[in-house]
């Protein structure tokens, strides 16, 4: 199966909410079946979550219980063995940030990379990335402490 | 003086009992003789005429007058040792006087010597002690300074080492909250843009 992860799951803990949707489907839809097939009534498919329908948007997935199964266990070795990239932030990020940043780095990529968020104050603005080798600090600490002729300028008043 | 009058007076006492006794022993040879001389009247007279005056009185008298010119020469003696003895006593009480008051002025000369030279060496003791301290002082001043200058020095290198820091939190104070995240968003993709190739190298060759 060749999966794409949607941009709106794009942390660790979305592609765990994701699984959670599926699992909740698939329990869902095998109570329908069992109840449609003891009441002679035709049950209504569960409704997917959120990102599961994200997940359905982005990805061309016939839904059956053999492929839910299949897709779940294809999730969990995703969510194992895809590549991180952490970002810190001065504060918390909304989702649809991570999710412009998820998009951005995918699309470049061309790789299920999952982000790892990071919160730290002192940043003020900007960020820090930290992939497998390297850190990339981004911020306006850096920035400030790159520029020397600013705090010069700041010194002499 | 008196003495040879006392030796005089003794003397006399002493011939005139010398006599008395060559009397007596003559006399007693003439008794003894059987011869009757004509003389014999005259030397019994003689006799008689030496115990008259030579009698039990006069020699008592002499006795006493001996007695009491002996007594008066031993008293006059007496007197005189007394004044010598006197005198004497005076003049050692004097010597002993100054012989003391002339130790004691060059002991109390010596000590007074002492105590100054002590004084003196107490003196110099103190001006280099205090010369010492005041070398002590200067270096400890210097040395402060110097200890002083050096740590305004590394605070200020320390300040302008956290210049960026400070900056930072003075603009996270001022601008807090007002600054979102999503106004961030261009800085942040801009700087992703800029080192798009090496973030996605790393990513790729982590993966």
């Amino acid at each position: 199966m060749d999966l794409k992860l949607p941009p709106d799951v794009a942390t660790k803990q979305q592609l765990s909410i994701l699984m959670y949707e599926i699992e909740d489907f698939i329990d869902a839809a095998t109570q329908a079946q069992v109840r449609s097939r003891e009441t002679d009534k035709e049950i209504p498919a569960p409704k997917p979550g959120f990102m599961f329908k994200k997940f359905l948007e982005a990805n061309q997935v016939e839904i059956t219980m053999g492929n839910l199964a299949k897709l779940l266990k294809e999730l969990g070795s995703l969510k194992e063995k895809a590549p991180t990239i952490r970002f810190i932030f001065a504060s918390e990020p909304s989702s649809e940030i991570l999710t412009k940043l998820a998009q951005w780095i995918r699309s470049n990529s061309h790789l299920p990379v999952l982000i790892h968020v990071g919160v730290q104050p002192q940043i003020a603005v900007g960020c820090i990335v930290e992939t497998p080798s390297r850190r990339y600090d981004f911020s306006l600490r850096q920035k400030l402490s790159e520029s020397n002729a600013l705090l010069e300028a700041l010194k002499n008043g | 003086m008196d003495s040879i009058w006392l030796y005089l007076i003794i003397g006399l006492i002493l011939v005139g009992t010398g006599a008395f006794l060559w009397l007596i022993f003559t006399i007693k040879s003439l008794n003894a003789s059987p011869k009757k001389s004509p003389h014999d009247d005259y030397i019994k007279d003689a006799k008689a005429e030496v115990e008259r005056i030579f009698s039990d009185d006069f020699r008592e008298e002499l006795r006493n007058r001996g007695r009491l010119h002996f007594e008066k020469i031993i008293n006059e003696n007496a007197m005189f040792l007394k004044q010598d003895l006197q005198l004497t006593a005076s003049q050692l009480n004097e010597y002993m006087q100054d012989s003391i008051k002339k130790v004691l002025k060059e002991e109390f000369s010596k000590y007074e010597q002492s105590i100054e030279n002590a004084k003196q060496i107490a003196i110099e003791s103190i001006e280099k002690t205090q010369q010492l301290l005041e070398q002590q002082r200067a270096a400890m001043e210097q040395e402060l300074a110097q200890e002083v200058q050096m740590e305004k020095q590394r605070i200020i290198k320390k300040f302008e080492e956290n210049m960026n820091q400070i900056v930072s939190y003075y603009l996270l104070d001022a601008v807090g909250n007002e600054i979102d995240l999503s106004d961030q968003l261009d800085y942040i993709f801009r700087q992703l843009e800029d080192n798009k190739q090496a973030i996605i190298e790393d990513i790729r060759s982590g993966s």
